[in-house]
């Protein structure tokens, strides 16, 4: 186990780095120059090609690309265009926002989507569970953003119970939770559900049954415990998605998260940061997929990896 | 005992009325302001440094912090702000300022003439790579004439000098603290002399500014404690948080939610006009738009006041010049009224009886591709066929500013509001030769000697008269060639909390918050 340990951690060097180029590449293709969006109308050309020089703009992008790289592996990501602060200070303003958001929201649709995928399957084909399951549809296809206006309109502007965005303390993080939790919350369901019947439906459980024990530790300790391979998979999926920032979900309720930070910055192609949040997506993917593997490892004794 | 008791007493009542005596000595101000106002706007600041600015957002924010020589106040009307008094040389080619002598920076120090030049030459120094130094380059050199007295002479005749200085570009900076450079001074802008002074700005979050205690004017002294900024993109969401209380601030306002938000009790609603003309430029370079008939054909193919109604929801007004009416030297240069009938025959003159093909750039904002559309349906109906191609902010900016936009743009629809509030800056940066993209912004790349001499007349001198008469010929002269189709003047919307005062979008489409107070 430690030995595989070792080994995906350091398979996330060449990784991050091939996409580190695949992300410079991919921005640097996108039409429009910063220089440009920086200098503005009312600018002469020679500021607009000063502010090539400043940023590094005219050199060939391998150049460019090298100098980032090298400046990355020394911890420094580049300062932002427009504003010329530092792209961690930056990024550090918005990263525990979307953190704190994404653990919440998580673990709201843990809850919810686990809970009610158990009851589901144990359940199954009543009314309960076809109840269920539409509420699961319905929750993975109303669209985030309408949900969260729903939302906003009801609680905030009718009833004035809550607020409708931003960061006035812990009364503002209900609604961004539950609007991320209930599409999390859908999905988990239906993927603990599916899982769930094959564990409830196979002969140990049966066995287990026949010989009389207790049907709530049949459920929890012997069907679920089986079951938790797919759920973990899904939930670390969405673990790394959420960290990404749930731009809708961050738009509406203008919450200062990574997604909202990824938006503007795209708008103001301002490289550095979004080359150094591509990273940072990624580096948050492939640590969330190397934690379900741990997880799946403690959870089935009989996996091994070598 | 008792007579130390009545004499402590005395001391006290003696004591209590000289306090009360010089608090109202002190003029009429009682305690200290302690409400903060929350502005909500349509997205953060990029830099806080007015000589780096380019956006009404900053230009807003920067209004409470830093003062010019001169400004414009909420009506968009020139006053002075450090000076108290000026003069335009009569060949314009110099200007003097007169500082008022109590002008003070946030630290509680002299603005002195010396101040000004050190200013400005680090806002006209090319190293500083300032997006603003275009705008004052006309300036040569800077005398220190006296402790209160600064002259800017200029290369070149420049009668639009004045109306310069107002721009808010055009701010004095604390020479001390230039020396920390740009970057610290676009995300830290201290060192300025205005009624609010920095306190701190979480990029992304929200900008907040306290009150300036040291401020030199009790005139227009600050009247709440602090502002705070928050960048809202989402316009629901800014309506819905002016609604819960959140804000007591939000522009814009999108005009189809205007009367949905009047009828909310507690919400005051309030549109005011601005300098913002909006219009199709045509490039009067290529195919069918080299023909002038063709080009004012379109526009008597396309309907203003319907456009008007329909895509500002009423909210406008008519362009009868390519300089807004609130513009200086705008006049009525005439009418293009909406006949699809003559517009058929225009083109049939011009030699397209089956009208023709062509491209229409466009942003990618809600508002803008609805304006396209409407465009584009209005063009359908005298033959003319429009491709519409909306992009995004950067990508039209790379497309317009680049040598070979002469070939490749057709048709753009865009705005343009001149912040110095003056015909030159209306006209010359959108219709002389020397504008042609990527220099500036003549999209129509139109190229007419006899206009750039008038624009030249206007320059030459500093004498109204003379300036109003060549701008007036002008437009004249624009109107009848009509490089774009002239669309409208743009409302300015906004909204606040009904008891939230004072809080104003000028002209200029700058949100003005300085003069805010809660009742």
């Amino acid at each position: 186990m430690a030995s595989y340990l070792v080994r995906r951690v350091l398979q996330i060097i060449p990784t991050i780095i091939g996409v580190s180029i695949l992300a410079f590449l991919f921005i640097h293709a996108i039409p429009g120059n910063p220089a440009i969006v920086m200098a503005g109308p009312n600018a002469s050309t020679q500021t607009i090609h000063n502010l090539s020089v400043q940023f590094g703009l005219d050199r060939p992008l391998i150049e460019q690309y090298w100098y980032f790289l090298v400046n990355a592996v020394h911890g420094q990501f580049g300062t932002s265009f427009g504003d010329g602060q530092p792209v961690t200070k930056i990024i550090g303003y918005h990263f525990m926002p979307t953190v704190e958001l994404a653990f919440f929201g998580l673990g709201l649709a843990v809850v919810i989507g686990v809970g009610a995928g158990i009851i589901s399957a144990v359940r199954r084909n009543s009314t309960l569970d076809y109840t269920v399951m539409t509420l699961s549809m319905m929750g993975v296809s109303f669209p985030a953003f309408w949900l969260a206006m729903m939302l906003i309109a009801l609680f905030a502007v009718r009833l004035h119970a809550l607020p409708s965005g931003g960061d006035a303390g812990w009364t503002s993080f209900i609604l961004p939770v539950i609007s991320l939790g209930t599409s999390g919350a859908a999905s988990i369901a239906r993927f603990t559900r599916q899982s769930m019947v094959t564990t409830l439906t196979s002969d140990y459980v049966r066995t287990g049954r026949a010989k009389g024990v207790r049907e709530s530790a049949l459920i929890l300790k012997h069907a679920f415990k089986n079951a938790l391979g797919p759920i973990i998979t899904i939930i670390g999926i969405q673990f790394g998605f959420l960290l990404g920032g749930a731009v809708v979900v961050e738009v509406v309720y203008a919450w200062p998260g990574l997604g909202n930070l990824l938006i503007t910055s795209v708008e103001s192609r301002n490289y550095p940061v979004i080359q150094t949040l591509l990273l940072l997506f990624s580096l948050e993917f492939i640590l969330a997929s190397l934690l379900v593997d741990i997880a799946y490892a403690i959870v089935n004794p009989r996996v091994r990896y070598d | 005992m008792q007579i130390r008791r009545f004499l402590g007493g005395l001391g006290g009542v003696l004591g209590s009325a000289a306090l009360l005596f010089t608090t109202m000595a002190g003029g009429a101000q009682a305690a200290a302001p302690t409400a903060n106002v929350t502005v909500a706007l349509s997205g953060d600041a990029v830099c806080l440094l007015p000589y780096n600015t380019n956006d009404n957002l900053s230009f807003g924010v920067e209004s409470n912090i830093y003062q010019g020589l001169v400004g414009y106040n909420a009506k968009m009307q020139l006053v002075g702000e450090l000076a108290k008094s000026w003069t335009v040389a009569a060949n314009a080619k110099s200007i003097t300022f007169n500082l008022n002598p109590a002008a003070r920076f946030s630290d509680g120090t002299k603005v002195t003439a010396q101040d000004v030049k050190e200013s400005f030459t680090f806002l006209l120094n090319p190293k500083n790579n300032l997006v603003r130094t275009a705008l004052y380059s006309v300036i040569s050199q800077i005398n220190v004439l006296g402790p209160e007295t600064v002259q800017f002479q200029l290369s070149k005749p420049f009668g639009a000098i004045l109306p310069t200085f107002a721009h808010p570009a055009g701010a004095v900076v604390e020479p001390s603290v230039l020396s920390k450079g740009v970057n610290y001074l676009c995300a830290n802008p201290v060192g300025g002399t205005g009624p609010f002074v920095f306190k701190d700005w979480v990029q992304g979050d929200h900008i907040t500014l306290v009150r300036n205690a040291n401020y030199w004017n009790p005139a227009n002294a600050a009247k709440i404690a602090s502002i705070t900024y928050k960048p809202v993109a989402d316009a629901s969401a800014r309506i819905a948080g002016l609604e819960t209380g959140q804000f007591q601030a939000i522009y814009p306002v999108p005009n189809e939610l205007v009367q949905s938000l009047k009828s909310q009790p507690g919400i005051n609603v309030q549109v005011g006009s601005s300098n913002a003309a909006w219009y199709v430029a045509m490039n009067t370079q290529q195919g069918p738009l080299k023909n002038v008939l063709v080009r004012q054909a379109l526009n008597y193919a396309v309907d203003k006041a319907t456009f008007i109604n329909v895509v500002w929801g009423g909210y406008g007004q008519p362009l009868n010049s390519p300089v807004p009416p609130a513009d200086a030297y705008a006049i009525n240069a005439g009418n293009y009224n909406y006949n699809p009938a003559k517009a058929k025959q225009l083109l049939a003159k011009a030699g397209y009886p089956h009208g023709f093909t062509t491209v229409l750039w466009v942003g990618n904002s809600t508002e803008s591709i609805y304006a396209a559309t409407f465009i584009q349906q209005q063009l359908a109906q005298v033959g003319v066929n429009v491709k519409v191609e909306p992009m995004d902010n950067a990508s039209l900016d790379s497309a317009i500013f680049t040598p070979t936009a002469v070939k490749t743009l057709r048709m753009n629809y865009t705005g343009w509001s001149a912040s110095t509030g003056d015909a030159d800056w209306a006209l010359r940066p959108l219709l002389a030769t020397s504008s042609w993209p990527p220099s500036l912004y003549n999209l129509a790349f139109f190229g007419n000697k006899q206009f750039d001499s008038l624009l030249q007349q206007g320059l030459n001198s500093g004498a109204p008269a003379v300036r109003a008469k060549a701008y007036a010929a002008a437009q004249k002269l624009a109107w009848q060639q009509a490089p774009w189709i002239f669309l409208g003047v743009s409302d300015n919307i906004w909204a606040t909390r009904s008891n939230v005062k004072g809080i104003v979008v000028r002209e200029d489409e700058v949100p003005l918050i300085y003069g805010a107070y809660v009742q």
